[in-house]
């Protein structure tokens, strides 16, 4: 068992290696590795201050979205949730908006500002309505986050029809990073934070997933363990969907298949999540940039078009063995 | 009983009265009689519209909600309105604005047509499987609607500013230019409609008992529901293509008749949402008229109806 | 007559039944009785044309039920499953009187009038007639429902496991009802039970499944044995006779 994950893990880390290189060399400009052995200054410019913050950057969104699916995944025992199906996108695009309105001039920080206290906001929100119901077939709830998703996205609709900001709320929901280079991406490295933290949670995650009464009786403080959970997504997300834009389902699927495979033990598995996210949105990536070479399609079209096909194939796989 | 007779009147008289209202807002003010004319004749065929699409959503979302046995679910999740953007986006992006409203009728056949395949093909490629059959069709739904968002994001990103704000009129039930002849095609249907469903009512009110019950008091379960979904195609991508995406309507108007009423009669409940429909499409016209068109009614709609939504469900305590 | 012919039944890869043969008792209460997964619903839904059959007949006096129009079934034959979530805003009324639709299909006549009332005297809803189902309590939401039935005016009424969520007040009564409507009115019951003392105290006829096959039927004293209740349940009864009835007793050990 443990020697299939470890052979697991080594394919996971050579494909990420692999690919990495792959996403760092290939584009537009040519970067060749004799060049950059030769100390050439043209090929080392491009290398530090396109490549490398672009492909660190992918793998820093990625490696987020995918613990922020997990974590909300694991406090609401519900296979079907993420940042994409519970409208913390939406609310991080109002917050955004918000503070575009109040702050014009603003820095990404402001803009970080608002968008984590709305994601926080309305995920809490959500929280505490989906507690209140029962639920009698968990399917619903994707859909019900979807509708408060729409929900939040109309009330930004008519703010930013008020103000005439409409298109240019609609170019953030553009994913794309073509944006990411050097000294536009660093603030991506607070995500280091919240994963970390997500990692030494993590047993606390799984537990509190079981209900109010079943931690108490493990003596762990439910709503602050909740709260913390919902925080560190609201991070994540606001900062992955600032710098990059929405990368959709990513947060849905990773986890889902992850947990397939190496069960719902969080803390065995975030190595592999971070890995495996990472994979697959070079992947996108890279595709993004062949396909219609030169020009890019942007990648939250890419991620969202094989987001939805998998998310379809794992919603068929899990419903009919029954699975939550 | 007397109470219900009440409510009905005064559903009726508000719906007489905001017919009225819608036409006669723009009068104000106006002194010549060929204004006057103008006018009527300009409005009218919007009010048909409005009409026609209001009570072929409503009828939809009466069925479906029988069909899943479920209050908050509506048949706009299986992604008719995305598909509508979808098309109309992909229209203006290969064709430009100039031809985009070339000819309104093959863009209404267009687009319907294409919403009941692209239905007909989930209904065929879902339904085949599991017991939790419709809510997977929605799920499905769902995230057509946001993979065709996703696409229309980019392309509607690319899009030169002109031709966004052509397509923004477009999509959106500000009826500036609607066609009378479409209304006078999509008229008969949706009167059509209307009579099939009154026949049927009785029956779709033992489907809403659930599956086994229905099987017991002899109808043919499987038969009726695909009889039903392909009516919801039909009435759904029709009502969409005239007005455009029209989300929550059916939720609301259908929840809050049935709050009003508190009867499970389908004849009732299908002549006074549809009702209610109305007057819900034609306040809300008139209302950003008077405002200033700071936004779309698909927008308002939406906003609602989704809060609309949430008040059920914790009301409920359940979904 | 309801006869069930060689009935076989598969969900995904696991074969449920393997070849039921059994005809039902007319005016009699008969209960089928089994661990759980062995089959009892799924042969009940199969018998009432419910579900599909993989192989096998149904036979509704002599006639293959896939050949009778469904509404003519549903004067023969109603079924009342265990899950029941109505979400319809309806009265007590309303729902018994959808009972009627296979006869008038919606438009009640005298003769529905007569059977409506009648159905609510026999399950004593009087009171509530004109409340909706979600004002109910469990107890009387299930009387309802087979009131619904009872309006259906079924020869054969099938229940699948009608005792549910109810107390012991009120699954006696429910039983107690069954019992009046098999004499009084000339029906014929089958109901899916767990509580093997339930069919030991109120089934004439009892069948008693194990594996996707039926193990013994026969008259409630001959089944409820110690023999047949053992091998059925995989589990060491003790059963005792008290007033003429085999009771059950399976929590010592």
């Amino acid at each position: 068992m443990i020697k299939r994950n470890i052979f697991r893990r080594t394919i996971l880390i050579s494909l990420f290696i692999i690919l990495f290189s792959a996403s760092t060399f290939i584009g537009i400009l040519d970067i060749k590795l004799i060049d950059l052995l030769k100390l050439d200054r043209e090929a080392w410019h491009n290398f530090l201050y396109f490549r490398i913050p672009r492909s660190v950057s992918i793998v820093l969104a990625s490696a987020g979205l995918a613990v922020a699916g997990i974590i909300m995944q694991a406090i609401s025992q519900n296979k079907f949730i993420s940042p994409t199906t519970s409208g913390t996108i939406s609310a991080t695009q109002l917050g955004m908006l918000v503070a575009l309105l109040l702050f014009p001039m603003g820095s990404s920080f402001v803009k970080f500002g608002f968008a984590f206290i709305s994601a926080l906001i309305f995920s809490i929100f959500l929280m505490v309505i989906l507690n209140k119901i029962k639920i009698k077939n968990i399917i619903y709830l994707p859909l019900i986050g979807m509708m408060y998703g729409s929900i939040i996205s109309s009330i930004t609709s008519v703010l930013a029809g008020m103000f005439g900001k409409l298109q240019t709320v609609q170019s953030w929901n553009v994913g794309s990073f073509t944006l990411l280079v050097k000294g536009r991406y660093e603030l991506l490295y607070i995500i280091f934070i919240p994963v970390l933290l997500a990692y030494i949670y993590a047993t606390k995650f799984s537990i509190v997933g079981m209900g109010e009464d079943f931690s108490k009786n493990l003596g762990i403080n439910y709503k602050s363990v909740i709260l913390l959970g919902l925080v560190l997504v609201s991070i994540i997300s606001s900062l992955t969907y600032i710098i990059v834009g929405p990368l959709p389902f990513l947060g849905l699927i990773i986890p889902n298949i992850i947990t397939l495979i190496y069960g719902d033990n969080l803390k065995k598995s975030m190595i592999d999540i971070i890995f495996l996210s990472a994979i697959y949105i070079l992947i996108c990536d890279i595709l993004a940039r062949t396909i219609r070479y030169p020009y890019e399609i942007p990648i939250s079209f890419v991620a969202g078009v094989f987001g939805s096909l998998i998310f379809i194939i794992i919603l068929f796989g899990r419903v009919k063995y029954g699975s939550k | 009983m007397a109470q219900n007779k009440k409510l009905q009147t005064g559903i009726i008289s508000l719906a007489i009265i905001v017919i009225i209202c819608y036409m006669l807002i723009k009068l104000i003010g106006v002194r010549s009689l060929f204004a006057l004319k103008m006018i009527v004749k300009v409005r009218f065929p919007k009010l048909l519209a409005l009409t026609v699409s209001g009570v072929l959503v409503t009828s939809a979302s009466l069925v479906f909600q029988s069909i899943v046995n479920n209050r908050i679910l509506t048949p706009s999740m299986l992604g008719f309105d995305a598909i509508y953007i979808a098309i109309q986006t992909i229209i203006i992006f290969l064709l430009g604005s100039v031809n985009f409203l070339l000819n309104p009728i093959y863009n209404f056949i267009l687009s319907t047509g294409l919403m009941i395949i692209v239905t007909l093909i989930m209904y065929r490629l879902v339904l085949q499987k599991s017991k939790n059959n419709v809510v997977i069709l929605l799920l499905i739904g769902l995230i057509l609607t946001t993979f065709l968002n996703n696409m229309v994001t980019f392309l509607q990103s690319i899009m030169s500013p002109d031709e966004y704000l052509n397509l923004s009129a477009g999509i959106s039930i500000s009826l500036t230019n609607m066609n009378l002849d479409l209304v006078l095609i999509a008229l008969p249907i949706m009167i059509t409609c209307i009579v099939l469903f009154y026949c049927d009512a009785k029956r779709l009110e033992i489907i809403s008992l659930g599956e086994d019950n229905a099987i017991n008091l002899g109808l043919s379960y499987n038969k009726e529901v695909i009889k039903h979904l392909i009516y919801i195609a039909i009435s759904m991508a029709i009502a969409t293509a005239l007005v455009g995406p029209l989300s929550f309507l059916g939720l609301i108007v259908v929840n809050l008749t049935r709050e009003i009423f508190k009867t499970n009669n389908y004849k009732i409940l299908i002549i006074f949402s549809g009702l209610l429909a109305i007057i819900f499409l034609l306040l809300g016209i008139t209302i950003l008229e008077i405002v200033g068109h700071i936004t779309t009614l698909p927008v308002i709609i939406n906003l609602i109806g989704g809060i609309y939504l949430f008040y059920i469900v914790i009301k409920e305590n359940k979904i | 007559m309801i006869i069930a012919r060689n009935i076989y039944k598969s969900y995904d890869s696991s074969t449920v039944l393997k070849g039921i043969n059994v005809q039902i008792q007319k005016n009699k209460i008969t209960a089928i009785i089994g661990k759980n997964g062995v089959g009892k619903s799924t042969l009940l839904g199969i018998m009432a044309r419910l579900l599909p059959m993989d192989d096998g007949e149904v036979l509704l006096d002599g006639v293959n039920i896939k050949n009778i129009k469904s509404i003519d079934v549903a004067k023969r034959i109603g079924i009342l499953k265990q899950t029941n979530n109505i979400q319809a805003k309806i009265t007590v009324y309303e729902l018994i009187s959808y009972g009627r639709y296979p006869y008038s299909k919606g438009r009640l006549t005298l003769l529905d009038k007569q059977k409506i009332e009648k159905a609510i005297l026999y399950l004593d809803l009087e009171e509530v007639k004109d409340k909706y189902l979600d004002e109910l309590s469990g107890g009387q939401r299930q009387r309802a429902y087979i009131a619904m039935i009872l309006a259906q005016d079924p020869e054969y009424i099938f229940l699948d496991e009608p005792l549910n969520n109810l107390d012991m007040k009120y699954a006696s009564q429910l039983m107690g009802i069954l019992r009046r409507i098999v004499n009084e009115l000339g029906k014929t019951v089958v109901i899916v039970v767990h509580d093997i003392n339930i069919a030991s105290s109120y089934a004439d006829y009892v069948i008693a499944m194990k594996d996707g096959q039926i193990y013994k039927e026969g008259s409630n004293l001959e089944v409820i044995t110690k023999e047949v209740l053992d091998y059925i349940y995989d589990y060491d009864f003790k059963i005792k006779c008290i007033d003429g009835q085999n009771v059950c007793l399976y929590y010592r050990e």
